[in-house]
Formats: C-alpha cells, sequence, structure tokens
C-alpha cells in the first residue's frame, strides 16, 4: 500500500506565550521512514507528543489513515495503530524486559479481571501468545536472553532498544520514535540504524527524531526540518545536506569548531603530575555481584580539563558516582589533594567542593531558574554571596537571564543543560563533575556546552567530564582517559588521543563513525 | 519448585494453628489476623501494584460488614448470598470513587479518607438503617449448607479459606494482563498510556476489586464478632490496613499476609507488658521499616544471606573470596 498515512494541517501548540510547534504541514508516506531534525527546542518532541495525544495541540489538525485524530486518547490513538518511544527513556522500571513487552500488547488484547481469576482455555492461550510475540518482538531488537532481566537494570543501550521493542511488538502501522540513538556509542548507532531499517522492512512506517546526522541520513527515506517550531525544508536526506538553511540553523556551529579548540589549547594549563587534586587508585566497585570498577587509577590535576570516554556500560558514570559519593567502592582510594575521601557523605563532599552535573540535567522541574540557581548556593561557604554567584552565572549564561522567571521544566533540552551547568557553578566548584552534557543536544548546542565547559576552567575550576561523544570530549580536554570494563585502558593528552585510531574504533564520537573499519555493518546479534 | 513446597508449608502451618493453640480467645484473634490479610491482599492491589495510596479501605469493609449483617439479620438471607452481596455491595460504592481516581497520590490519600469519613458518618448518624452507634447486635454465626460455623475453630478455617482463595486470585491478577496493566500505570503513566492502556478505567477497575476484598472481609468480621459498631470502620481502621501493607513490603501479596499477622498478632503478643505495649509495637513498626524500606518482603532475602554467611561449608566461597572487606 502506498499514500499518506499521517498528514498534518497547521498543527501548532503553545504553552503559555511559548509557541512550541507553529502551524507545521507534514505527510508522511505509508512505508517511509521520516526523519524530523532541528535544533533544540525547534518542536520535535512536541511534534511526536501532538501525534501520540500526550499534548494537546492549540490549533491545527492530524489525519491518520484517513481519520481525524483530534477527538481520541493517547490510549486510543495507541490502540488504532501509533506507538511511540520517549526521549528521556519511560520504561516500567520494576517490571522484567519481558513483562514490558507484554504491556506493549495491551491494545492487541483483551482478557480482563474474571478471565484472569478463571483462567480459561482462551485466557491461557492469549496470554501464551502475548509471551511468545514479546520474546520474538525481544529477539527482533537483539535482546533475547534478557527476558527476566529488571529493565531498570538494563544498561543503558538495552533500555533504548527494549522501548523500541515495547513500540514495535504491537506491530503499529506508525512508530514514533524521538532520539533513540541519545546516549548510543558509534557501533550502536549504526545498529541502531540497521534496525530501524527492519522495522521498516516489517512494513511500519516510521517518523524519527534524531540529532544523530548519520542516523537521520542513513536511515530516512525523506527528513523535514523544523525550527522555532516551523518547518523549514522538506525533501530527501541529500537534499537536506545541502540545504544553505539547514546548515545554517543546524550545523553552522559545525564551521567554527576548529577556532574554538584553538581558544580552548591556549589556555590549558600543562599537566603537573606530583601536584594532582584528584586521585584514584586500584578502585573496584561492585553492584551487587556485577563488578563496575575493576581496579581503575586516574588522577586530575588543578585547572585542567580531563575527559573520560567509553561505551556504554563501561563504568563512566559509576566512576564519577564514586568520586561524588554517591557509591563508595569496595576497595582503592580516593583523594582529594593528598586526603582520603572514604568515609565522607556526598553532602560532605560537596562541601569541599567536589559538585558534580549529573547525568540527565536533573533540574528541578517547578522551580524557576533563580530558584534553580539558588538551589546551587547550598553550601555554607556559598551562601554569603550567592546573589552576586548567580549574576555571573547569568553574565555567562545570557539565555538563561533571559528566562529566569520561567520554570525549570520549560526550557528546551539545550537550556536545561545550561541552567544544570549554572546551577553547579552556584557551589563555587573546586572540581566539577560533569556527566553526558552533550546527551540529547543539537550539534549547535554542543559546541556551546564546549564553550561553557572552557568558560568553566577560566573560572577556575578543575573539570572532570565523562562523555560518550569522545571528539567534543578530547577536543576540550587536556588530557584523557579511555575505559573500557572498569579499567583505563589508554591514556594520553586530549589532541593525542584525538589522532588514536584505537580510540576511534571502539568508542567512535558523533559524526565520525563512518571512518571507523567494520561499525555500524555489524550485525545486531553482536549487540553484547 | 521452591515456591510450591513454601505454600504447603505455610498452608500447613494456617491449618495447624487451631489444633496447636486450644484457646478459644486466641483462636478468635488468629481469625481477626486472617480477616486483617484479607483487608492487606486488597490493599497491596491498590497500593502496592497500581501505586494508589488509599486511606479508605475501612469503608468499603463497613459497607460489607453492615450489609451482611443486615441482609441475615432483618432480610433472612443465607450467608453465602450476605457474603456475596457485601462484596457487592461495597463494589458499587467504590464506583463513587471514580471522579477521584485522576487524582495524585497525596490528594488521592486524602481523598479517600475523606470518604472513609463520610462512610462512618452515615453508619454512625443513619439510625433507621445502621442501628447509630449501638451498630447490629446478634449477628448470626455463618450457616453454609445446613452447617452452623459456630465455635471459634470452625469460624477459623471458613476465614483461612476466603483468605486462601483471595490469595490466589490476588496471584492471579498479578500476573495477568489486568495486573501488568496495574503495574505499568504505577510506574509511568505517560509510558502505560502510549501502550493502549486508559488510565482512569483501570484505576477505578481496581478500586472496584479492593473494594469488593474488602467487603467479604467485613461480612466475615461481622459473622465473626456477631456485633458491629461504627467505631470498628473509623480511618484508623484504614490506616491499620495500610501499616499492614506496608510493614509487609509494598508490592509483595506474601508481605501483606506477613504484614496482617504482625500488625494483629504483635499487640496481642505483647500484652503482657500492660500499658507498654502499643509502644513497644509502635516501636518495632519503626525498628523494622528502619531495617527494611521492603518491610518484611524485603527483609526476608536479606535475612537469608545473613544465614548464608554463617553456614560452616559454602560452595559459593571462590567468588566471594574475590571481594575485598
Amino acid at each position: 500500500m502506498t499514500g499518506t498515512l499521517l498528514r498534518t494541517e497547521q498543527l501548532a501548540c503553545r504553552f503559555g506565550g511559548l509557541v512550541a510547534v507553529a502551524g507545521v504541514d507534514i505527510s508522511v508516506q505509508r512505508g517511509d521512514v521520516q526523519g524530523l531534525i532541528g535544533p533544540n527546542g525547534a518542536g520535535k518532541t512536541t511534534f511526536l507528543n501532538l501525534i501520540s495525544g500526550h499534548v494537546r495541540p492549540s490549533g491545527g489538525a492530524i489525519f491518520f489513515d484517513g481519520k481525524n485524530l483530534e477527538a481520541l486518547a493517547p490510549q486510543q490513538r495507541a490502540a488504532s495503530g501509533i506507538r511511540r518511544t520517549f526521549q528521556n527513556l519511560r520504561l516500567f522500571r520494576e517490571m522484567t524486559a519481558l513483562e514490558n513487552v507484554m504491556v506493549g500488547l495491551h491494545a492487541d488484547t483483551e482478557s480482563e479481571i474474571f478471565h484472569s481469576l478463571a483462567r480459561g482455555e482462551r485466557q491461557r492461550r492469549e496470554e501464551r501468545e502475548i509471551v511468545q510475540r514479546a520474546r520474538s518482538a525481544l529477539d527482533f531488537v537483539g535482546l533475547a536472553g534478557c527476558d527476566n532481566l529488571v529493565a531498570g537494570a538494563l544498561p543503558y543501550g538495552h533500555q533504548r532498544l527494549l522501548e523500541i521493542a515495547r513500540a514495535f511488538v504491537a506491530k503499529p502501522k506508525l512508530m514514533l520514535l524521538d532520539e533513540p540513538a541519545a546516549g548510543l556509542n558509534g557501533a550502536e548507532a549504526g545498529r541502531l540504524v540497521g534496525l530501524i531499517r527492519r522495522i521498516q522492512a516489517a512494513g511500519v512506517t516510521v517518523i524519527l527524531v534524531e540529532h544523530h546526522m548519520e542516523v537521520v541520513m542513513r536511515a530516512c527515506d525523506r527528513v523535514a526540518v523544523l525550527n522555532y517550531g516551523q518547518k523549514l525544508a522538506d525533501g530527501s536526506p541529500a537534499e537536506i545536506r545541502e540545504h544553505s538553511g539547514v546548515i545554517e540553523a543546524y550545523l553552522g556551529a559545525r564551521r567554527r569548531s576548529s577556532a574554538r579548540r584553538a581558544d580552548v589549547g591556549q589556555i590549558t594549563a600543562p599537566a603537573d603530575r606530583k601536584s594532582a587534586m584528584l586521585r584514584l587508585s586500584g578502585v573496584h566497585v561492585k553492584y551487587g555481584k556485577i563488578p563496575a570498577l575493576r581496579g581503575l587509577d586516574m588522577d586530575v590535576d588543578a585547572g585542567e580539563i580531563v575527559a573520560l570516554i567509553g561505551t556504554n556500560g563501561a563504568g563512566k558514570s559509576t566512576t564519577l558516582k564514586t568520586i561524588s559519593g554517591l557509591v563508595s567502592p569496595s576497595a582503592g582510594n580516593v583523594e582529594l589533594n593528598g586526603q582520603s575521601l572514604a568515609g565522607l557523605t556526598p553532602e560532605q563532599r560537596v562541601e569541599l567542593g567536589i559538585v558534580q552535573v549529573p547525568e540527565g540535567r536533573r533540574i528541578f522541574p517547578r522551580l524557576t531558574v533563580d530558584e534553580n540557581l539558588l538551589v546551587g548556593a547550598y553550601p555554607a561557604r556559598t551562601r554569603a554571596d550567592e546573589r552576586q554567584a548567580r549574576e555571573r552565572a547569568y553574565s555567562l549564561f545570557p539565555r538563561l537571564a533571559e528566562r529566569r522567571r520561567q520554570a525549570g521544566g520549560s526550557l528546551s533540552g539545550g537550556e536545561q543543560q545550561m541552567l544544570a551547568f549554572a546551577r553547579a557553578m552556584m557551589a563555587q566548584p573546586l572540581l566539577l563533575l560533569l556527566d553526558e552534557p552533550s546527551l540529547g543536544l543539537a550539534p549547535i548546542l554542543v559546541e556551546e556546552v564546549a564553550a561553557a565547559i572552557g568558560r568553566f576552567q577560566r573560572d577556575g575550576a578543575t573539570i572532570l567530564l565523562v562523555e560518550q561523544n569522545a571528539e567534543l570530549a578530547l577536543s576540550v580536554a587536556s588530557r584523557g582517559f579511555v575505559i573500557e570494563t572498569g579499567r583505563i585502558v589508554l591514556t594520553g593528552s586530549g589532541p593525542n588521543l584525538l589522532e588514536n585510531p584505537k580510540v576511534w574504533a571502539s568508542y567512535l564520537g558523533q559524526g565520525d563513525w563512518e571512518a571507523a573499519p567494520g561499525n555500524g555493518r555489524r550485525e545486531p546479534a553482536s549487540l553484547n | 519448585m521452591k515456591s510450591a513446597a513454601a505454600r504447603v508449608l505455610v498452608l500447613g502451618g494456617f491449618l495447624a494453628v487451631p489444633f496447636v493453640q486450644t484457646n478459644g480467645y486466641w483462636q478468635h484473634v488468629f481469625c481477626v489476623a486472617l480477616i486483617g490479610v484479607i483487608l492487606a491482599l486488597g490493599l497491596q492491589l491498590l497500593a502496592g501494584m497500581a501505586g494508589l495510596l488509599s486511606l479508605g479501605q475501612a469503608a468499603f469493609y463497613g459497607i460489607g460488614a453492615y450489609v451482611s449483617a443486615a441482609l441475615t439479620l432483618r432480610f433472612g438471607v443465607p450467608f453465602l448470598f450476605a457474603f456475596i452481596l457485601a462484596g457487592v455491595a461495597a463494589a458499587v460504592c467504590s464506583l463513587l470513587l471514580v471522579p477521584i481516581v485522576r487524582l495524585p497520590g497525596s490528594s488521592l490519600a486524602v481523598a479517600t479518607l475523606g470518604f472513609n469519613i463520610i462512610i462512618y458518618l452515615v453508619l454512625l448518624n443513619e439510625d433507621w438503617a445502621t442501628g447509630g452507634s449501638f451498630g447490629i447486635m446478634n449477628v448470626p454465626a455463618p450457616r453454609i449448607l445446613g452447617y452452623a460455623f459456630n465455635s471459634e475453630r470452625a469460624m477459623y478455617f471458613l476465614c483461612l479459606f476466603v483468605a486462601a482463595v483471595v490469595y490466589l486470585a490476588m496471584e492471579r491478577l498479578v500476573h495477568s494482563r489486568f495486573g501488568r496493566a496495574l503495574r505499568a500505570i504505577s510506574q509511568d503513566e505517560d509510558a502505560a498510556r502510549a501502550c493502549g492502556i486508559s488510565i482512569n478505567l483501570y484505576k477505578s477497575k481496581c478500586f472496584l476489586v479492593a473494594a469488593f476484598t474488602a467487603g467479604i472481609a467485613g461480612s466475615l468480621y461481622a459473622h465473626q464478632a456477631r456485633y458491629i459498631n461504627p467505631y470498628d470502620f473509623t480511618f484508623n481502621k484504614s490506616i491499620e490496613i495500610l501499616i499492614m501493607v506496608v510493614v509487609g513490603g509494598l508490592g509483595s501479596m506474601p508481605g501483606a499476609v506477613a504484614g496482617a499477622l504482625i500488625v494483629v498478632l504483635a499487640p496481642e503478643y505483647l500484652r503482657s507488658s500492660g500499658e507498654l505495649r502499643l509502644i513497644l509495637f509502635g516501636a518495632l513498626v519503626v525498628v523494622l521499616m528502619g531495617f527494611s524500606r521492603g518491610g518484611v518482603a524485603g527483609l526476608v532475602p536479606a535475612l537469608g544471606q545473613q544465614l548464608m554467611r554463617f553456614r560452616p561449608s559454602r560452595p559459593v566461597k571462590a567468588t566471594s573470596s574475590g571481594e575485598p572487606q
């Protein structure tokens, strides 16, 4: 079958004074993978929310399969064949992987309370069918054998796949994927492209919102570009790549990147091995029986930016949590300026000046920007001059100053990241721990993040940066450590590692993964 | 299968109780404990599975008790029908909560508490139907197919039978499409909607099932105590049921059973300490929650691990020796 599956007419959505989607016309052809790209805050996620029914439009109409969706609630749209994933992983975290996918079949099945109590033949048959279909969906995305693992305990990349399985299991007509490649490394992103193509081959039309340009270019048949809530362009991936307006709005920052690198290079202090501010020696961490860190050694000198890079599940976040005191090592030492941190609570470490910007930003959505910043000035030594600190934060992030009275939750993803940075700065950190600051950000904002990291350093902070995006991390860092299965396997100066083919072979930063041999073409079966 | 053996063991234990404990008062207390188990199982479905914090379960418990007592005493309805109708009446009354199921956690708790207070006031003030503050006296003993459950022991077995059936029913519900939908809702409503689950419908259904369960528990209580009055069904009772579930461990059906037994039996066992007993009971609850946020259900695996460590020969030594102390 061909023809239009989904069509929007002047679709609009306002949140208070903020126009998120401003009259968008898009039609999606049956059987296509339709890409949807645009800078952060362009309205992509809101657009998906409007289609899935999670957000109500303030104008316009959506036609799906010839029907107007206006009156349908999200669950009814799901039942009529629209399934989705979420940007920030919305799994049923305490249920097993299999159960998560089984819930995806809810609308396709019908046993009710009495059937479950009586457990008759029909109900048992249906239950067997649900289990079987859920298993084959897990198999399809490459999670065979994960059936009985609790969803929240799966590695990040697997959680992304599980969400896709939950949406795919019901064989929907339309699947909405909201940044499925966020947080995936190059090889995983390559496999994701293969998965999206196989979903398409199974007869499912896909709308893909994504920042990972290589994924978009390879997976999509057509690409639409949103900017400030309006459609900027629509066409084949090749046309979009050449479209001057798109390049300017979306990829413009790329051209400036070399200048920025030089800028950062100037201010990077030469490393002095003896005066390490932070030193980790032989650190072991276990989650239950599973080792996360296995004898990790690394050090960070005062005033420098150090990058810790590696794939998902390599132990990057655990390293940060060990330093900030959220997990305690089963062996080994963490020292700050020669003093052991053992036995200190996370709060005490913040008082010492170790401040973490957690993955996923964790801003307070219902507090205003102003209030979010003041919460950041909690440590006793910073409370005295909190107002002054706040003004300094605003001068570094002028975009936040414009929105100081706005609720944190109403900011776009990029602005939220800026807010998380600014909030951490309020604590006047000695050592700043950044966990995946570029996660889910458009390239232009990744550049801003890099610039912000530079500003932090000039402000006197020492920075330990954990990143999937190795290119970003190594281009701003004076030194880098490569972590693999809980151990440091490679270390060197930032520029050095950036050129090192070994790094690129296993830890591909965004945009460069095509250059590496074998990646992106590996079979999904090798996912583990 | 380990769980099958555990079940037989637990059931055997329950069956042995009235033979080991022949004192009539204690048999009565154990009977009350089993009724508590039924109440806790119902709330576990609401609070533990669907994440709906209800402080109104005692209202449905009261409705069941009054309906069952009135039907048998005034209209001569056989116990079995009165028992079922008690559940049905409570379930029908739960439809009054449909407009408020959409409320978020703490608001829902307060709203259900308000519902409980309203039902209590109705029981207290509508003398013509409920006997007012005097309640209903001389409720007959249950009689099924000519057999009268006159003795404490017979009553105990009746309650045990109902509790066991309710337990198995809850277990089936938890591992069904219905139960999965409830658990999904409690963990992420938006994602549940995206899977096609109608949130308010399922929350309402969950209230319905929990109210039915509380209603039949009320019926058992009326015919076991033989005398009911409104003071048995204040929101204090609702809070007691909540304590059972939380002490037992939210989300665990065996935990609900354990919690109910602890909450009913511990104060009785502490009776020898006289005036201190409620303080001791309170302290016990605080200490228990301090040790394990997952309640008793969370404590059992942890204790099991502790016990493993003390075993003289341990086959797992090879792996655990690598663990630095």
